[in-house]
């Protein structure tokens, strides 16, 4: 891909913390490849631990790595200049104890650069936007983790930048909250905007992202379009059968991926490359009663993870070979 | 500049309404009040008490606040990913440093305006007109507690709270006895002594040359070229402080 075409490029971030007074070396990120595109929603998906947010705090410049670099818009970071065009989110930002909203935006709008007649059509605007009373004369100490949230979020929008760079965005959100951030994100992106966030919320994420990559222990484990990874994954069949007896069959539970209760029933998940021809017959001579038999779309958390129980058990093995960037 | 003054207002408006540090002002108001109170034990010697246990309360609860404010500006961001947002604007470090550093020195500035002000009432109540020499030693007291302020900042650049107010009150505790100091290592006969005891004179703050109480209490005047040479002490000594502050903290990670 063109250089200029990428909002984001990192190449061989690595990172070591050292931690406890023996100083442990912990390696948050080993050799990270990172490329999103301009104009794209790109999701950073992984398991707690896996190194998003060490990550994202050297792509806005707070860390610096130990080796590789990152460009955002061609630039070397950490250019003072470069973060005008950048919106960051904290993963569950707290502020000031004592400053209300609107003072809160006033403040980060001045270290924008803005001027006081944009800031006071700015600041009423984007608070209604993110959902907050603008009038709010309570101090940020006394909102709620939601709150806080929408505010982070607000501030990040204040200069309308071209990159949203944002940590778990749905992260301390309610459904209803959830709901409206994947919304914002699809109006961020139908505004061309680039959007690169991590979470944890991968059916919110399959559904706004162009583009996902995942982590795993400091190592990208696969990268690509969320076409392709939902297409390579063929999806998988579940029958559900009557009553709870079949939970506690062995033969069955041998037979199948999973068991688990619905209700007072029982589903059998099969596995990804089984049919249900293979297990219906068992079932049928056992004598239990079939009540449905569906196939399960491939959803973003199916690929997430089989992906990384893949990858735990490699190096468990140590059979792990070389993992680069693999495409599906 | 701009970003600058905008880290220093809003480090104004956030310590300045902070509840526990409007406590400890009122707390040192009650104290400078019970001066009435040990007034009343030393009969003849009323004034000379109300001034000397008065211009204490003043100085020591204006240290007491500057370590408490200083320590907690910068960390109390850093733990709650408050500083993550406003380093990631477009600004330097080091602009965030001063601008911190103002905003402390403004709510020190008030808040030693309210103690000074409690002060003179209490002492107009009592009868006694403020002083030139009275003004002057507050004057200094301000500069000392700048310096202290200044101080607590650099330490909490690059470590914990509780860390940095513990040095800072070291160093607060050394630097009003440096004189004592020197007088030992005039004494001394150990080599090593004599140079750790070297370095401690050169490179600490001396602070006893603020606290001029004594001569308050005395009538003994204080000449305005002293409270020139202090104020330039005290902010040459700040400066070099809060440079180091950016330099250490534009290399540090954010974590
Ligand atoms: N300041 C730090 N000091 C020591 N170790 C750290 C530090 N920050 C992160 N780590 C370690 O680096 C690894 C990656 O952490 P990171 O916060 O990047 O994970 P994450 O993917 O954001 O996880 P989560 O989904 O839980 O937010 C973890 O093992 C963590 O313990
Ligand atoms: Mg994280």
């Amino acid at each position: 891909m063109n250089q200029q075409d990428l909002a984001i490029q990192a190449r061989g971030l690595s990172k070591k913390f050292r931690v406890g007074v023996r100083l442990k070396v912990s390696e948050a990120l080993m050799g990270l490849d990172l490329d999103v595109p301009r104009g794209e929603v790109f999701g950073f998906l992984g398991p707690n631990g896996a190194g998003k947010t060490t990550t994202i705090k050297i792509l806005v410049g707070l860390l610096k790595p130990d080796s590789g670099h990152a460009k955002i818009f061609g630039q070397t970071l950490p250019h003072v200049h470069i973060r005008k065009k950048i919106a960051y989110l904290p993963e569950l930002p707290d502020f000031y104890d004592y400053l209300r909203p609107s003072e809160f935006l006033f403040h980060c709008g001045r270290l924008f650069g803005m001027d006081t007649p944009t800031l006071k059509r700015r600041v009423p605007e984007l608070l209604e936007r993110v959902g907050l009373d603008p009038s709010e004369k309570r101090p940020m100490r006394k909102f709620s983790k939601g709150m806080l949230q929408r505010c982070g979020i607000a501030q990040a929008m204040l200069p309308d930048p071209d990159l949203y760079i944002l940590d778990e965005p749905m992260g301390g959100l309610d459904p209803l909250g959830r709901r409206w951030v994947k919304d914002l994100i699809g109006e961020l992106s139908e505004a061309g905007k680039t959007v690169f966030f991590s979470s944890h919320v991968l059916a919110e994420a399959q559904a706004v992202c162009h583009r996902v990559a995942f982590l795993n222990k400091g190592k990208l484990i696969a990268q690509g379009t969320t076409r392709e990874f939902l297409a390579a994954d063929a999806g998988t069949w579940e029958i559900l059968v009557l009553g709870d007896e079949a939970l506690k069959d062995k033969e069955i539970k041998a037979a199948v991926s999973s068991t688990r209760p619905a209700g007072p029933d029982s589903l059998l998940a099969l596995a990804h490359d089984q049919a249900p021809e293979q297990v219906l017959p068992l079932l049928a001579q056992k004598g239990y009663k079939l009540m449905g038999v569906e196939r399960r779309h491939a959803s973003l958390e199916d690929v997430f993870i089989r992906l990384i129980k893949n990858d735990t058990a490699q190096n468990h093995t140590g059979q792990g070979e070389e993992k680069k960037s693999q495409e599906p | 500049m701009r970003a600058i003054l905008s880290v220093a207002a809003t480090a104004f408006r956030e310590s300045i309404r902070n509840k526990t540090m409007l406590a400890i002002v009122l707390l040192a108001v009650g104290f400078i009040i019970s001066a009435l109170l040990l007034a009343e034990l030393a009969l003849d010697q009323r004034t000379r008490v109300i001034l000397d246990w008065g211009l204490f309360c003043v100085s020591a609860f204006g240290v007491l606040l500057s370590i408490l404010i200083g320590v907690s500006q910068v960390q109390k961001e850093l733990r709650r990913k408050n500083l993550y947002v406003i380093l990631t604007k477009p600004i330097y470090r080091w602009q965030y440093i001063f601008g911190k550093y103002l905003g402390l020195g403004a709510t020190l500035l008030v808040e030693l305006g309210v103690l000074s002000a409690a002060l003179i009432a209490l002492l107009a109540f009592e009868g006694i007109a403020p002083s030139q020499l009275l003004f002057q030693s507050l004057v200094l007291a301000l500069l000392e507690i700048l310096l202290v302020a200044a101080m607590a900042v650099f330490f909490s650049s690059f470590s914990s709270p509780y860390l940095s107010g513990v040095f800072t009150f070291s160093i607060f505790v050394v630097g009003r006895s440096l004189p004592v100091l020197e007088k030992l290592m005039d004494k001394t006969q150990n080599a090593a002594a004599y140079a750790l005891l070297k370095v401690l004179v050169w490179g600490l703050p001396d602070l006893s040359e603020f606290n001029k109480a004594t001569r308050v209490v005395h009538k003994l005047p204080i000449g305005w070229d002293h409270v020139g040479i202090s104020a330039a002490y005290a902010f040459g000594y700040s400066a070099v402080l809060l440079l180091l502050s950016a330099l250490i903290f534009s290399r540090r990670d954010i974590t």
